[in-house]
Parts: structure tokens; sequence; C-alpha cells
């Protein structure tokens, strides 16, 4: 996927917003998946293990 | 839940957005709960903008992972779940 590809395909993203999601979208795609719990920088080392 | 593709979604108000290394760590204050979101959970919400339609953001998905095919069920699935949780909400048409 080329970058101007990625740009044509995120052109309704402003542009600080669209570096984000590229940053996310980097590696093979996986199934969606959204862990919730009832109750944060040790939080994300927790999920990073 | 029978979401219609044309359905675009925003973002709760409520949420605090954190980015991790292998997605999101999302605190949310009204309830009282933390979500984890792995990368693609991850893209899916950022495209809940108000401005994206459903189809409109699996399509993306399917380019942008040069999917041969459009992850449907995954999809609606991981859609459901974001409203289930309170972290996107439908807009008006």
């Amino acid at each position: 996927m080329t970058d101007d590809r990625l740009n044509s395909l995120l052109h309704k993203v402003p542009a600080s917003r669209r570096k984000v999601i590229k940053g996310l979208l980097i590696g093979a795609f996986a199934v969606p998946m959204v862990t919730s719990f009832p109750m944060i920088e040790a939080m994300a080392q927790l999920s990073n293990g | 839940m029978n979401i219609p593709m044309s359905a675009r979604f925003a973002k709760s108000a409520n949420l605090e957005i954190n980015q991790a290394p292998d997605g999101y760590v999302i605190y949310q204050s009204d309830p009282d709960r933390v979500h984890f979101l792995n990368m693609s959970a991850a893209v899916v919400l950022e495209l809940c903008d108000g401005e994206h339609s459903l189809q409109e953001i699996i399509e993306i998905l399917q380019a942008a992972y040069d999917l041969d095919t459009p992850p449907l069920d995954d999809f609606k699935a991981s859609v459901t779940n974001l409203i289930s949780e309170g972290l996107i909400k439908q807009c008006p048409e």
C-alpha cells in the first residue's frame, strides 16, 4: 500500500488524525478485538505484556 | 443487532484514549470502565468520526490491508461491540 493510495483512502480524515491511522495500519489485518473491564500508563504497559 | 452499512458513527465524548504499542487503552468515566483495543479495532474506532459510513470504513480496511474480500462478519461484530460498550454512538441521518 503506497502512501499516496493511503492518503486517497483517508481523504476525509484530517491530516493530523491521518498520521495516527497510518500508524495503526502497520502490520497484517487481525480480527478487531475489544476487551473491556469494569474499574493508565501502567495499564498500557500491562497490555503490552 | 442489524445496523445498516450506510450508518455513520462517532466516538463517545467521555473517553480518554491512550495509544499503546499494540493498540489503544481507553478509559471511560461513565460507566467506569477500561477498554483494550487491538490495532484493527483502533482503526475502526478512529474512522468512526461522523464522516465515514460503515460501508466506507470496511472498504478502507479491505484496501489498506490488501484483503481479497471485506471482513464483513468480523467488522460487524467489532462495531456491535463498540456500540454495546458505549464507545461509539450513531450519528443522525
